[in-house]
């Protein structure tokens, strides 16, 4: 007997459907964003919603990234007072890469000495951010402060605040990783008037609680 | 301060661990049935798979309290909340802008697809859009997931013979429905 029409144009439609694929990448990208909240601890869409653009991808691995690193770059080191160094400026636009210079820092001491700075050679001034330029200034800040050298992390991120103009897309990791930096360097009551500001400009950052964290080791 | 201790890619410590999914695991295994979902409920390809995500992140946040046999009742669930949350913003946003044309043709074949096909699974959405939500739910769970009656019931949290009856009910408006739109069948061959 011959199936009824109507029966036979529903299943067709049905298998079509069943046959639809998610689009190439949707599966990678799905798993990129969900590590990413699990490491922010987070599930808000604002910041990583348009992940699932792949031009954008690279925005949720940076995020990972710098949590990443200062999840793991935790590490005691005494209080000392920390002399910023002047910013690095240069009076001409350059268009070579930076080439940060890491000088060999002086071993802790007892005394309110400060760390010398690596010798930064100052470039990429006032350049067009990238979001590569981003990350690699972000990683230069991220490094010094796992080596315990909270004098050039924060001038690394004076660099990207001033050296770097544009629309900057991870302006916000770069406070986070700031307002630790002056954590870890015993200014406790700048981090936390930092990580304040933070949350009140950005209150549905997915980084609300870490920032939060900061703000009654401030009190 | 110390790192909130979080197990984030693998089945966390405890006496469940043989039974609880790794994220990637989770996301390998039940991606597809996530987004198929979401397009059944109504989203388009891109809605579709910017609401997957969110089904996974939500479900990254809470892995610990998901176990294997229970990851897929999770993700339903899951992805029924996010769809319903999507379909408001949508509807909130046409109003705003009285922009009903994008939604219609948000969903074009694409370069892999064919127009029959294209077609063919735009008008099983019009026609599953009729139907009163929890019918075109279980419509779906039964004929794109080829779900047995006992397992839709599970999905959808209700008695099996509240599943088989809606089931029935569905398959009949859906019948209804289509008949009144044969005319777009879209593999008809013209003549």
């Amino acid at each position: 007997m011959s199936r009824d029409p109507i029966d036979e144009l529903g299943a067709r439609l049905f298998e079509a459907a069943r046959e639809e694929q998610p689009p190439q990448g949707a599966e990678q990208r799905a798993l990129e964003v969900a590590r990413c909240a699990a490491v922010s601890g987070s599930t808000s869409l604002s910041g990583v919603w348009h992940v699932a653009r792949p031009k954008l991808l690279l925005w949720a691995a940076a995020l990972a990234l710098v949590l990443g690193l200062v999840a793991f770059g935790r590490r005691e080191q005494p209080t000392s007072a920390i002399k910023r160094e002047p910013l690095a400026t240069t009076t001409q636009a350059r268009a070579s890469e930076a080439a940060v210079v890491p000088q060999p820092s002086a071993p802790p001491t007892a005394s309110s000495e400060v760390r010398p700075a690596p010798r930064v050679v100052p470039t990429l001034a006032r350049s067009a951010a990238t979001l590569s330029d981003e990350l690699e200034l972000l990683k230069v800040a991220q490094n010094a402060l796992v080596a315990g050298n909270t004098g050039a992390a924060l001038q690394a991120l004076d660099r990207y605040d001033v050296i770097l103009r544009g629309n900057k897309k991870l302006v916000a990791e770069a406070t986070l990783l700031r307002v630790e930096t002056l954590s870890r360097a015993g200014q406790a009551k700048a981090a936390a008037e930092l990580a304040r500001d933070f949350i009140a400009k950005n209150p549905t950052s997915p980084l609300v609680d870490r920032a939060r964290s900061f703000i009654s080791k401030g009190e | 301060m110390s790192w909130p201790r979080r197990k984030i890619l693998s089945a966390s410590s405890g006496p469940d661990d043989a039974r609880r999914p790794a994220l990637e695991s989770l996301v390998a295994d039940h991606y597809s049935f996530v987004w198929r979902q979401l397009r059944g409920f109504g989203l388009s390809t891109v809605d579709a798979e910017d609401a997957a995500q969110q089904v996974f992140m939500i479900a990254a946040r809470k892995l610990d309290t998901i176990t294997t046999e229970r990851a897929r009742s999770f993700l339903y669930g899951t992805s029924l909340r996010v769809a319903n949350n999507a379909r408001r913003g949508l509807r909130r946003r046409r109003e705003v802008s009285g922009d009903e044309s994008a939604a219609a043709h948000a969903d074009g074949p694409g370069p892999d697809q064919s127009s029959d096909l294209s077609e063919a699974r735009t008008l099983l959405r019009e026609l599953l859009a009729m139907l009163p939500d929890e019918l075109r739910r279980v419509l779906v769970l039964a004929e794109v997931e080829q779900l047995e009656v006992q397992e839709i019931a599970v999905l959808e949290s209700v008695p099996v013979g509240t599943a088989a009856s809606r089931l029935r009910r569905a398959r009949q408006q859906f019948r209804d429905l289509l008949a009144a739109a044969k005319h777009r069948n879209p593999f008809a061959v013209e003549t």
